[in-house]
């Protein structure tokens, strides 16, 4: 008897109901110190690469401050969003910032919050929140049109770019080291996490994303990434398939690790390119 | 004749033996389930086994061999080490389901 007490209390307790703070605390890695520093360590400094750079804040739905990197292209006629993973802020997307302004287009950075300079803590809800924060900071204060607004997400934030691109009007979803959804992440790293209903997780839902709309979509991943398998980019772009008339591309980039780590990498930025052109 | 087979082994074992040995069993074939083998060595990959190498084929085997042990603990009244052996077989089965 006690040991069927002791089986349900600890299936109880590690529930995502109970739970959830603890998951969250094992899935996101904010980095406290100031990006604008963090950016200067880069050789990579995309400050270098646009015609201005501009220190920004806004705020989400639950209105919390947050802020962010304008690097803006005077040419450029695309405004790119990053919504960077859990590690760091987005002082250490210096290398990705880079390639993406090598690709001519306007590059958005900004922190989740409790990430840089940001207030508050992060959570799955926040992160959805403040990216929909920038989003609309984007297109009133810096009138950006959203039929230019390309939305991209690097890991766990191509998640939160995914549930971005159903509150918002996305012209173009850019998706690296992504994976099919959260709790299929959380079920293959954690495996007792398939003892629950995946209605109990908060969700980022990329399959799900993709499945219900036709925004034109590029996935990218890398041969060499030690933390999302590549079957994971392969089943989010064989379901962007199943929408008929898509643009949908994959891009498979030989020896690019998990994050991007060269922005000069040739693969990358051809299929940037593409993908870019063809809009 | 003294029966000194491996089933006479297990048959004997106090129940909370047999469970922990089936936990042991069953945590060692898991990470074995999950390691991939690469030009950089091995390393810790979940769900690897969905393309099998023969280390994960042979995991899996043992895995459900541990499951075996864990029922025969839990019938001899070991619950907790048997229980968690268990939910093993049971995330490698949800997610093969999951994916094929």
């Amino acid at each position: 008897m006690y040991e069927v007490l002791f089986v349900v209390g600890l299936w109880a307790i590690l529930s995502p109901l109970v739970a959830m703070p603890l998951y969250e605390r094992l899935l996101f890695f904010p980095d406290k110190s100031d990006p604008v520093k963090v950016l200067g360590l880069f050789r990579d400094d995309p400050r270098l690469l646009c015609d201005s750079c501009e220190q920004i804040s806004f705020y989400n739905g639950p209105q919390v401050k947050l802020e962010g990197l304008f690097f803006k292209k005077k040419a450029a006629t695309r405004t790119v969003l990053v919504s960077h993973g859990n590690g760091g802020n987005l002082g250490h997307r210096a290398v990705l910032a880079s390639a993406l302004l090598k690709s001519g287009c306007s590059v958005l950075l900004y922190d989740y919050e409790g990430y840089g300079n940001s207030q508050g803590t992060p959570t799955v809800r926040s992160a959805v929140d403040d990216a929909c924060g920038a989003f609309d900071y984007l297109t009133t204060v810096q009138n950006v049109n959203p039929a230019h607004i390309v939305v991209y997400g690097e890991s766990l934030g191509a998640g939160v770019t995914s549930e971005l691109s159903r509150k918002r009007p996305v012209s173009a979803m850019i998706l690296q080291s992504t994976f099919p959804a959260l709790t299929w992440a959380a079920h293959d790293r954690l495996w007792f996490t398939w003892l629950y209903p995946s209605s109990w997780f908060q969700e980022l839902d990329c399959l799900a994303a993709v499945r219900s709309s036709t925004t034109p979509l590029l996935v990218i991943h890398g041969t060499e990434d030690p933390i999302f398998p590549v079957r994971y980019a392969e089943i989010v772009y064989k379901q962007s398939q199943k929408q008929k008339g898509r643009q949908s591309t994959l891009a498979i980039i030989p020896g690019m690790n998990h994050n991007l780590e060269d922005s000069n990498n040739p693969g990358y930025l051809a299929a940037l390119r593409e993908f870019l052109k063809e809009l | 004749m003294t029966d000194d087979s491996v089933n006479a082994l297990i048959r004997d074992m106090a129940a909370i033996r047999l469970g922990t040995l089936a936990f042991n069993l069953g945590a060692i074939a898991w990470i074995a389930l999950n390691t991939q083998f690469g030009s950089g060595g091995a390393s810790f990959q979940p769900g690897c086994y969905l393309t099998p190498n023969i280390v994960n084929v042979v995991a899996a085997l043992v895995l459900l061999y541990s499951g075996y042990l864990a029922c025969l603990a839990i019938k001899k009244g070991s619950l907790i080490p048997a229980f968690l052996t268990l939910t093993f077989i049971f995330a490698m089965l949800a997610t093969l389901m999951r994916e094929i």
